[in-house]
């Protein structure tokens, strides 16, 4: 069931509407951080977006270094 | 005055376990599962009979040692641990394997016992029973792997004793106290005793024994490893490190860097490892602060973390009990075989991403808040930075490669009756915790004046997570989340496994021929003062030679008569 097409862009739709949803919370609500950059618009929302994009892309770019078979100590 | 001492022993929870625990080995089958079930209560009921505050103070071998300390920060601590133990000893109720029912109760009693002690002289006891037990628990994993790691673990752990014993020495030396309270790293043993706890707490560069030995203990085993060690640790730098500023930047670096190693791990377990190393960073971060809130943060964040990484490491146990592999690229589709795993798993994962309304939200939220308060704005976005981290690889990668991606078809049975009970209440703690944070918050070693249901919290939190996981699916639908391939990745451990590894052995090389050299020299040497002595003493030489009788009588005249011209000069 949840592998049909349609159950997965259900999901991914979804995500989509609850991203927006709390983004537009800022349109209307001000929040007060500790930073000033807290309030800006979206911090958190874009932060969030940009922090899991240079880890799993870095991440990626390390595994060339980094990567060995499993019976590299053995 | 006896009896006081042996009625406060009697009821020492570390004690119970311990002593329960080396019972335990010679008890048949079913007395020893409900032996295992029910120590753990007996401890609880041991430790609810002290009261909140007790030092208990003896005098023994000339030092004034206080073997039970009880105030805010061990009370929590150890109430975590006694929740663990019992937690852990569900969990096991299936297996038959008597060494490690007992051990992983000698090593629960061991470190409850350190948490307990008020001195360091009983801490150092402790800290040695539970790197014993521990190794132990490594080795039980039974494959040649958990052989070698546990070697590995244990000359790690042997070396975090000796300097903790080295540095009680010299903090004795210097203070004539043993005891065990505030230090400072500007003196040689405070900076001794700080890196004993290091390595324990797995600082970067010192943490590689947790990613080598957790994954190669059995399911039950690596359950009862996570909650205890680095926990131990994180309390003891809260009790004497606490303000240490250095404190902040280490644990900063701790919450970031296993994050990438996680991201590429293939074994879940091992990925579950590296994310332990990355909540730790928020406990110390908590601990470096040093604030009355941050402290609090980082003892609720223990508690919480305790119980999500528990049910996580549960989880994929299960799985491995199951399935026989927590390899990434071997695993999808689990859901239908396993579905109660799947569920209680979520719940971990939503619990260690800290969504609202479970464990890690209201504990880890004090953490965040309490370094912003301090104005640590950099610190405070590598948290942020390493939160969105965490929804990766525990929050998304773990359950999704198991349970979801691509099916691969395994049949299996769900996970035994007893493992589902534990996971079961582990999962109801975290959502109890995450819906009530009083609960947790009363039990705190600091006044609490922090809310975490704040609608400015929540919705940052939402807007962090769901974008982060946003980025989740622009990824993986793009193709660009990098694959779950079987391999393994190069850490600081490879350091000591290949040139420390081949420069010991060269070394050993070395010293074998120069030990060869020596047995040459040595026989060359001897045979050239054989054949010396020989020619001196042997029986052909000179002084063997014999003197005839006549010319004895002879040299005696000679020298009688010269003793008689002396004599008359």
């Amino acid at each position: 069931m949840i592998y049909s097409k349609k159950f997965i862009n259900f999901v991914v739709y979804a995500l989509y509407a609850l991203c927006a949803a709390v983004l537009l919370v800022d349109v209307f609500h001000h929040k007060h951080g500790h930073f000033e950059f807290e309030e800006w618009f979206g911090f958190y929302a874009f932060y969030g977006f940009a922090a899991y994009m240079v880890i799993v892309l870095s991440a990626k770019q390390l595994r060339k270094v980094l990567k060995r078979d499993e019976d590299y100590y053995d | 005055m006896i009896d006081f001492f042996m009625n406060d022993f009697i009821n020492h929870p570390g004690i119970i376990l311990i002593l329960g625990g080396i019972a335990m080995m010679f008890m048949p089958g079913n007395m020893r599962r409900i032996t295992t079930f029910a120590l753990p209560l007996l401890a609880l009921a041991g430790f609810l009979s002290y009261p909140d505050d007790l030092i208990l103070t003896i005098n023994a071998f000339g030092y004034t040692l206080d073997p039970i300390r009880i105030d805010g920060l061990s009370w929590i601590f150890t109430l975590i641990f006694i929740i663990a133990s019992f937690l852990a000893a569900v969990y096991s109720l299936h297996s038959s394997n008597k060494a490690e029912q007992s051990t992983i109760a000698i090593y629960a009693g061991s470190a409850i016992g350190a948490v307990l002690a008020g001195d360091l002289l009983t801490l150092f006891i402790f800290w040695e029973i539970s790197a014993l037990s521990s190794t132990v628990i490594v080795w039980l994993g039974g494959s040649n792997q958990s052989k070698q790691a546990g070697m590995r673990y244990l000359l790690i752990h042997i070396t975090s004793g000796l300097l903790l014993l080295l540095g009680s020495i010299l903090h004795y030396q210097q203070t004539e106290s043993i005891l065990f309270n505030a230090m400072t790293i500007d003196t040689l043993s405070g900076l001794l005793i700080f890196l004993a706890f290091g390595i324990k707490c797995a600082f970067p560069l010192m943490h590689n024994w947790l990613q080598d030995a957790y994954p190669h203990a059995s399911p039950v085993g690596t359950v009862a490893l996570s909650a205890f060690t680095t926990k131990l640790a994180v309390y003891c730098l809260a009790r004497a490190y606490a303000g240490t500023e250095s404190l902040i930047w280490i644990g900063a670096i701790m919450t970031a860097f296993p994050i990438f190693f996680a991201v590429l791990e293939n074994d879940l377990r091992k990925v579950l490892s590296y994310s332990l190393n990355n909540q730790l960073g928020f406990m110390v971060v908590g601990v470096g602060i040093g604030t009355e809130l941050a402290l609090n943060g980082t003892a609720a964040h223990a508690f919480s973390h305790i119980l999500y990484k528990a049910l996580l490491f549960m989880s994929m146990g299960a799985v491995l009990h199951r399935v026989g592999t927590v390899n990434a690229s071997e695993l999808g589709g689990l859901y239908k075989s396993m579905p109660w795993t799947t569920v209680f798993c979520i719940i971990g994962a939503m619990s260690i991403s800290a969504f609202p309304l479970f464990s890690g939200f209201i504990s880890k939220g004090i953490i965040l808040y309490a370094v912003a308060e301090e104005g640590h704005w950099i610190i405070w976005l590598v948290l942020l930075f390493a939160s969105a981290g965490v929804l990766d690889h525990s929050g998304i990668k773990v359950p999704f490669f198991s349970f979801f991606a691509h099916d691969q078809n395994h049949k299996c049975k769900e996970a035994p009756l007893n493992m589902l009970l534990a996971m079961g209440m582990t999962a109801a703690a975290c959502i109890l915790i995450g819906v009530f944070p009083n609960v947790l918050y009363q039990w705190l070693p600091h006044e609490m004046d922090f809310h975490p249901y704040t609608f400015d919290h929540i919705i940052t939190q939402l807007q962090l997570l769901f974008f982060a996981a946003l980025a989740f699916v622009v990824l993986f639908r793009n193709g660009w989340y990098p694959p779950e391939i079987k391999s393994i990745n190069l850490d600081f451990d490879w350091f000591y496994r290949k040139p420390l590894n081949n420069l010991v052995g060269a070394m050993t090389m070395g010293f074998g021929s120069l030990l060869t050299g020596v047995q040459n020299f040595k026989q060359s040497s001897l045979k050239t003062i054989t054949t010396f002595a020989l020619q001196a003493h042997g029986p052909k030489s000179s002084i063997a030679r014999g003197a005839s009788v006549g010319n004895m009588v002879v040299w005696v005249a000679v020298l009688l008569s010269a003793c008689l011209v002396f004599y008359y000069f």
